[in-house]
């Protein structure tokens, strides 16, 4: 997988998330701070975050059906975000692992980092409904 | 807990604060309208917090800031005052796709205060809450 087989949803643009990286088949992404993006002074805001989340996740599940049995439309049901620490004013970065991978529903959870992974900001695990791409 | 006994929830204050800086301004949220046991927030459709294109439904990154910001701020009005708070949990289920076009509203309460942490949940919609688009349920620390 590289970075041109995925295509991160509009939003992403509008608030600069992009794709960092790549860990073997799974894409970091990343976001900058930025004024925009503030919730409580100094931090990022927890939406923000969540969003950041989201986007890995479903990054994330994107690369692995494109890689495998293909492309599919993907419409995340939920997401739970336990935020840890504050994501302070510097760049944030998340990545996600599939749990479960099925014909119909993926399980994902992503992590938010700034200074090292192992310190994550937040953590969320998202469901993601697994259709048939519809015909164009 | 603290309590501000003598204040008073007065919605243009909110929105002063909401569309001052920052994250909420840039999605544009303000408030919407209130009771003794909900507050609403309204996230008015704008192309840039779209997700996909075709569809016209909103990012589910932007909605969780709306569900954020409801969910909080519901406790706020509970606790009498703009005290300080940070999420633990928030929990977004997406029922279905938002219309393209129509402003979201939050719908959102507290339902409990305890020492240290609050509870609250709330429904995201178009134009009838009977027919949600999301559901949120959230947890504060207070501090």
């Amino acid at each position: 997988m590289s970075a041109q087989d995925i295509t991160l949803p509009a939003y992403a643009g509008t608030i600069g998330v992009r794709i960092d990286s790549w860990d073997a088949a799974r894409p970091i992404l990343t976001l900058d701070y930025s004024g925009e993006l503030c919730g409580n002074p100094g931090m990022f805001h927890g939406g923000a975050v969540a969003a950041l989340l989201e986007m890995a996740a479903l990054a994330t599940i994107d690369a692995d059906l494109r890689a495998g049995r293909g492309p599919a439309k993907l419409s995340p049901v939920n997401a739970t975000v336990e935020y840890m620490r504050p994501a302070l004013e510097r760049p944030a970065y998340a990545s996600a692992r599939i749990v479960r991978a099925g014909r119909r529903l993926a399980n994902l959870e992503a992590t938010l980092w700034q200074e090292s992974e192992d310190k994550p900001c937040a953590t969320a695990i998202v469901n993601v409904a697994i259709a048939p791409l519809e015909a164009a | 807990m603290n309590t501000v006994s003598d204040w008073q929830f007065v919605p243009a204050e909110l929105d002063a604060f909401l569309v001052d800086k920052g994250h909420n301004a840039l999605l544009g949220q303000r408030y919407h309208a209130h009771d003794a046991d909900w507050i609403e927030l309204a996230m008015p459709w704008n192309e840039r917090l779209v997700d996909d294109p075709d569809t016209g439904a909103m990012a589910r990154g932007a909605i969780m800031t709306l569900l954020d910001n409801s969910a909080g701020i519901a406790i706020m009005l509970k606790r009498g005052g703009y005290l300080p708070q940070v999420t633990v949990d928030l929990r977004a289920d997406f029922v279905r796709p938002t219309e393209r076009g129509a402003t979201l509203v939050c719908r959102s309460e507290c339902l409990s205060i305890v020492p240290g942490f609050a509870f609250s949940r709330g429904i995201a919609y178009e134009r009838d809450p009977s027919d949600p688009a999301c559901l949120v349920t959230a947890s504060f620390a207070l501090l």
